[in-house]
């Protein structure tokens, strides 16, 4: 005979199997979906696609979900990429080393990051407002900068990290795993990690723990700002220029990939794995809409349909 | 003569323009335990959120162990070894009881070396046997322990509760008062914070009477309990 007990606990079991691995369960049936309506989806070269297409937006949503997570949001990550890759690829041209040059574009990422993290943690502006406004500043900065002009001819090293490779497995990918790993370790393994959850959660009884609430909401933001960085020169690497325009609405991907992956807006709740799948379901998703031959004008429609579907479903088991 | 842990002199603190305190003064001696009552909103709660730093005072100071503390930022009051316990206990509810507990020793890794879990399940058993639940699944008795134990297991020399009856069945304020009457016996300093005037002067060696944001009263706790304005006030004799 089963006891309550044990009843009660594998309900709970099951109800955190769903929560954890839902989403999974939806991004599965995606791909099934998929690989039937296409032969090409499940090709080598098709997969090796979408992991490189997703890359760029899991290297930010890595930040995101830390900001999400600590209750905040970052609206600025779009416009951070464009203003440091112009800068960085303007450096490049005037004949900076690109060690150099990429270090200049990635300390001013995590400046910029840092910047909206004062505002939010000393002069108490909301994440979304403060964000929102260095988002218009920096994209405003980035095509007065250029005077709204790409710029394009980099040096073969630079483009490495966006265009080269390693054996078969393309740069962008390398990155936003290695990325992924480190963010994973930070949250799980490490004492920031807890406290960024701890302020999700509670920031008052935070606060009375002795935690420096200041010092893990400046970091965040900080770490946000110098992902956007990373990924601007993963795609500029890539398309051998620097655009004002680059990362236009990549905010938004990037809010999605963390939100769709289980990360709780209110923040305190979810994580990497979580976020890794939906930055994948979204990539999976454009992907396949290309495959298909889903007309451009609908794409759109077809993609937020879909995403809010799996999470309708992922609410519907949880 | 014992030992001046805390003085609050000249407090007056409040939020943006409203003032809530008005030069309120106090002390607390080592291992005494200090009550504050009064009605609603005569400032109780913002006391000790001034202490512990969230509530940044407009003027008068603050001193913990002969140090000023009322310019520090809530943290660094923490590591000096006092202990807030808000209103309603402010968990951390999508952590399990044993993270919670955890947090109050995050700040003081030193604490986790010297076996202080195991201390404060000796003070709380029911929090052992749950120390795997998530914090929002305890009861609200449950949640009040769990809240007190964070508080101690950053081996605080001084406590502050903030209203620990607050919202619970008579039975359970009962239970909660003889956990603090343990707390007494292991040598603690409190300053709690209290609605429920019965219980608090009874605990409390001494206390404060704060109505409108001033002190109006204070004396021993068994003192007040016979003083005729509580009595009509506030113990409704």
């Amino acid at each position: 005979m089963i006891s309550e007990e044990t009843l009660r606990l594998r309900r709970v079991n099951w109800r955190i199997f769903f929560r954890r691995y839902g989403i999974v369960i939806s991004f599965l049936l995606l791909c099934l979906v998929l690989s039937l309506l296409s032969d090409r989806f499940l090709t080598w070269t098709n997969i090796l696609n979408v992991l490189r297409q997703s890359s760029i937006n899991g290297i930010i949503a890595v930040g995101m979900t830390m900001v999400i997570l600590t209750a905040g949001i970052d609206l600025s990550v779009g416009a951070i990429l464009a203003l440091t890759c112009v800068v960085t690829a303007d450096l490049l041209q005037k004949g900076l080393p690109v060690p150099l040059a990429m270090l200049t574009g990635l300390a001013l990422g995590a400046a910029l990051g840092m910047f909206s993290g004062l505002l939010v943690s000393r002069l108490h502006i909301p994440p979304f407002i403060a964000t929102l406004g260095l988002m218009t500043v920096s994209r405003g900065l980035a095509l007065t900068y250029t005077q709204g002009r790409p710029i394009t001819a980099l040096p073969a090293s630079f483009d490495f990290l966006g265009a080269g490779s390693i054996g078969p497995i393309p740069m962008p990918i390398i990155v936003a795993g290695l990325i992924f790993l480190i963010g994973y370790f930070i949250l799980a393994r490490t004492n920031l990690g807890f406290y960024i959850y701890a302020l999700g959660d509670n920031p008052m009884a935070a606060r009375l723990s002795g935690i420096s609430v200041n010092k893990v909401i400046l970091f965040v933001y900080a770490l946000s700002g110098f992902l956007s960085a990373l990924a601007g020169m993963v795609l500029t690497g890539r398309l051998d220029s620097a655009q004002p325009t680059a990362g236009y609405g990549y905010e938004f991907d990037a809010i999605a990939a963390v939100v769709v992956g289980g990360t709780s807006l209110a923040g305190g709740e979810g994580g990497l794995f979580g976020t890794l799948v939906g930055a994948l379901l979204i990539g999976v998703l454009n992907n396949g809409l290309n495959l298909l031959n889903v007309s451009a004008l609908w794409e759109g429609v077809v993609k937020g349909a879909v995403i809010a579907l799996a999470l309708l479903l992922y609410r519907a088991v949880k | 003569m014992s030992e001046e842990i805390l003085r609050v002199s000249n407090l007056t603190s409040g939020y943006g323009k409203v003032t809530v305190l008005q030069q309120v003064s106090l002390s607390v001696n080592k291992e005494e335990v200090v009550a504050v009552i009064g009605p609603n909103g005569a400032g109780k709660s913002t006391l000790l959120k001034t202490i512990s730093g969230l509530v940044r005072p407009i003027s008068g100071e603050i001193y913990f162990k002969g140090k000023r503390i009322d310019q520090l930022s809530p943290h660094l009051i923490a590591k000096e070894g006092i202990a807030h316990v808000p209103e309603g206990g402010r968990l951390f509810p999508n952590m399990s009881v044993w993270e919670n507990l955890l947090m109050g020793a995050y700040a003081n890794r030193e604490t986790l070396k010297s076996g202080v879990l195991e201390k404060i399940y000796q003070i709380f058993p029911v929090l052992k046997e749950r120390r795997n639940q998530f914090a929002r699944t305890l009861s609200g008795g449950e949640k009040q322990m769990l809240a007190i134990g964070r508080g101690l297991t950053m081996e605080p020399s001084f406590l502050m509760l903030d209203e620990p009856s607050l919202g619970l069945a008579p039975k359970l304020v009962e239970a909660i008062y003889e956990e603090l009457e343990k707390l007494r016996g292991l040598g603690l300093t409190i300053l709690l914070v209290e609605q429920n005037t019965t219980y608090a002067l009874d605990l409390a060696d001494r206390a404060y009477v704060l109505e409108n944001g001033r002190v109006v009263l204070e004396g021993a706790g068994k003192e007040l309990q016979e003083n005729e304005h509580i009595k009509k006030h506030y113990l409704g004799l």
